[in-house]
């Protein structure tokens, strides 16, 4: 392995253009996932035609970079502005936007630094040791109904975490997994709640949708405070966490690497899961509950190192099956189809040098952002001091060119705004808009692998209940929704 | 496992559960009716197209009803009084408040009729003086960095076709400054 790996660092440095590219996609994702309203999936996809002329070594490369930094910027908008810069960052936000209120914001950025790296690294070993042989038991052992099982343990998590009650975070949770029915049924592509519209056949695309729900609501609740002269703006600190601190979450930082790979690894369900499993095992574990929701750093800590382990976790299926995670892993697949490849169980044979290219570049990245990040902490905080009448106009302009490029729709601007203003009422009375985006993800998926598995198994709902993943993962469901009314 | 996130708290038993109720309910029983357009077995999967979301709807209506109990059953007991609490009311200012609304929304209605080059730098201008940003000087250098470093990035680097206006004269303008962006 470490001769590949040697192999895969020459190739990268040897070649200037390679070189170059990747310092792009370093600094592209750090800089569009930095920047409330845009994000790195809106790069990718602004970028993808152009992956056309470069070589698909380079293409995948440079996505798979700007997928590491990205991830790991998108905890900074999280953190600054209550606006993650990606859905994997939604359960930053509970704990990381409470910091940026008590004056604490470079403390939890740094956190976010530390562990997105430290995360990333994990995986990328990982990825590096056993990509096909992690591939091939994960798919062995996850069939659709272990899957299912899976989306549902996630969603009872989700339900119990970032709203005033249970019942609203159950509520959230259901209308994102109806949001998710609008378009084309799973089975046989049966057009629902389309009203006749070609755009909604396609059912409602997750990136306005979150756009609006956290960067438009933001704005609007700000700006309600601002007239009502009730906003005080947050105190800024240039503070990073000791080594202490680290060493105290060891065992929840070890853990949710564990949990971020783990989720990155099964297609299809990547870090937003991934962030969301972590943070509420945080919650289960610790001695200090009450604390997560209020500005805990520990909350940091387990969705920012989930969301970066699932990274490497996520091109495990991709390289060694074909099988993309996620939004941004299926635009690496558009990357390979461009240039007429297809990855499977063969292309670490056929294509050796793109594999540890990019593994290589992967590590690189990760390692990179640790100290690029202990720069941006010492500096991004000071974002904080720029008055919020003139950084808000900036967020909706570029969140309206996030949400317009994706398709060049401006259906999708429309989208955004309704989701903003239907995230503030749902905000103000307590709701929780992650809550809803992850219904709105995983609505989907969740009902594809229902629908195969009751196919597979000729409507036989037991089967849920004697496969032992699955039965495993129901249960603890079970329990986490039987917990969380009892806490309530 | 339930936390405070940054949400802000709501109230005590009022006329809001109503409410909430209601609109759970009336979109539950809207989505139930809608979903008879696409009812019925289907021939590779006999629970048909509807039967997902008919079980996310009825699960929306339980948890919605259960909700409006348990505030009910509350209702009985004093109210714990929440320092974070901020309800959903305005403390006057309501001209400013309606025109932070408003003025998202006619940005995103005026895009693709007078274009991207012309709609943009006058929301910048205009939002920062509707939150309440009086230094005029400052407002329009800012959106002067901002408006230039939206046309650096999208237009001139990464040629993302942004509207160009479907109005006459603004379209014609919005043409001419591609031209010369590019």
């Amino acid at each position: 392995m470490l001769e590949n790996f040697i192999h895969g660092f020459l190739l990268m440095v040897s070649d200037p253009f390679t070189m170059l590219l990747f310092f792009a996609g370093l600094f592209g994702g750090l800089v569009f996932g930095a920047f409330p309203g845009v994000n790195s999936l809106t790069l990718c996809a602004i970028i993808l035609p152009f992956t056309a002329s470069l070589t698909p070594s380079d293409g995948i490369m440079l996505f798979s970079v700007i997928y590491c930094s990205g991830t790991y910027a998108g905890a900074v908008t999280a953190i600054l502005f209550n606006i993650p810069g990606s859905p994997e960052n939604a359960p930053t936000c509970f704990d990381g936007y409470p910091m940026t209120q008590q004056g604490k914001a470079s403390l939890a950025i740094g956190a976010a630094v530390t562990c997105s790296a430290l995360g990333g690294m994990f995986s990328a070993v990982v990825m590096m040791f056993a990509t096909p042989l992690v591939a091939d038991v994960a798919v062995r052992a996850f069939g659709q109904a272990e899957i299912f099982a899976l989306i549902f343990f996630g969603l009872t998590v989700a339900g119990t975490v970032g709203a005033k009650s249970v019942w609203k975070g159950w509520l959230s949770v259901l209308f994102g997994l109806f949001l998710a029915s609008v378009g084309t049924d799973a089975a046989e592509g049966v057009p629902r709640y389309t009203f006749g519209s070609y755009y909604l056949r396609a059912g409602i695309h997750f990136i306005p949708v979150i756009l609006g729900f956290f960067a438009v609501a933001e704005v609007l609740i700000q700006g309600q405070r601002i007239a009502e002269k009730l906003r005080v703006p947050p105190k800024v600190s240039v503070e990073f966490p000791s080594f202490l601190t680290f060493w105290r979450l060891r065992i929840a930082i070890v853990r949710s690497m564990l949990i971020g790979l783990f989720a990155g690894i099964l297609p299809g369900i990547g870090g937003t899961l991934g962030s969301f499993l972590s943070y509420g095992e945080a919650v289960r574990w610790s001695r200090n509950r009450e604390r997560f929701g209020k500005g805990e750093i520990e909350g940091v800590v387990a969705a920012e190192t989930a969301n970066n382990a699932a990274s490497g976790g996520a091109m495990i299926p991709l390289l060694a099956l074909g099988l993309p995670g996620g939004a941004l892993t299926a635009m690496m697949l558009g990357v390979f189809q461009i240039h007429g490849m297809e990855p499977g169980p063969s292309i670490m044979m056929t294509s050796k040098d793109l594999v540890w290219v990019t593994f290589v570049a992967m590590f690189m990245a990760n390692a990179l952002i640790f100290v690029l990040g202990y720069v941006e902490t010492k500096t991004t905080v000071h974002l904080l001091r720029i008055p919020f009448p003139l950084l808000a106009p900036a967020i909706l302009v570029l969140s309206t060119i996030g949400a317009y490029s994706l398709r060049n729709l401006i259906v999708d601007v429309w989208v955004m705004y309704i989701a903003g203003i239907a995230a503030y009422f749902l905000r103000k009375w307590g709701y929780s808009t992650a809550g809803v985006v992850l219904g709105i993800i995983l609505g989907y998926l969740g009902e594809s692998a229902f629908v195969k598995t009751m196919k597979l198994y000729e409507y036989d709902l037991s089967i849920f209940l004697t496969r032992p993943i699955s039965a495993s993962l129901i249960l603890l469901g079970l329990a986490t929704m039987v917990y969380g009314m009892v806490r309530r | 496992m339930v936390t405070g996130f940054n949400n802000s708290p709501g109230t005590s038993f009022d006329g809001r559960a109503f409410v909430e109720l209601a609109l759970w309910l009336t979109l539950a029983g809207g989505a139930w009716y809608l979903s008879g357009d696409f009812a019925g077995p289907l021939p590779g999967y006999e629970p048909g197209a509807a039967a997902w979301p008919r079980f996310i709807i009825l699960l929306l209506a339980t948890v919605a009803i259960l909700q409006f109990l348990s505030k009910f059953r509350k209702a009985g007991t004093p109210a714990v009084v929440d320092e974070a609490a901020d309800p959903l009311r305005f403390r006057g200012a309501g001209l400013q408040i309606a025109a932070t609304f408003l003025a998202p929304l006619a940005y995103g209605w005026l895009l693709p009729r007078v274009g991207h080059f012309i709609a943009t730098p006058i929301f910048l201008i205009a939002f920062a003086l509707i939150l309440g940003e009086r230094r005029i000087r400052l407002v329009l250098l800012t959106s002067a960095f901002v408006f230039a470093v939206v046309l650096g990035i999208f237009s001139a680097l990464f040629y993302v076709p942004l509207p160009e206006g479907s109005w006459p004269f603004f379209a014609e303008i919005s043409h001419q400054i591609m031209s010369w962006l590019r």
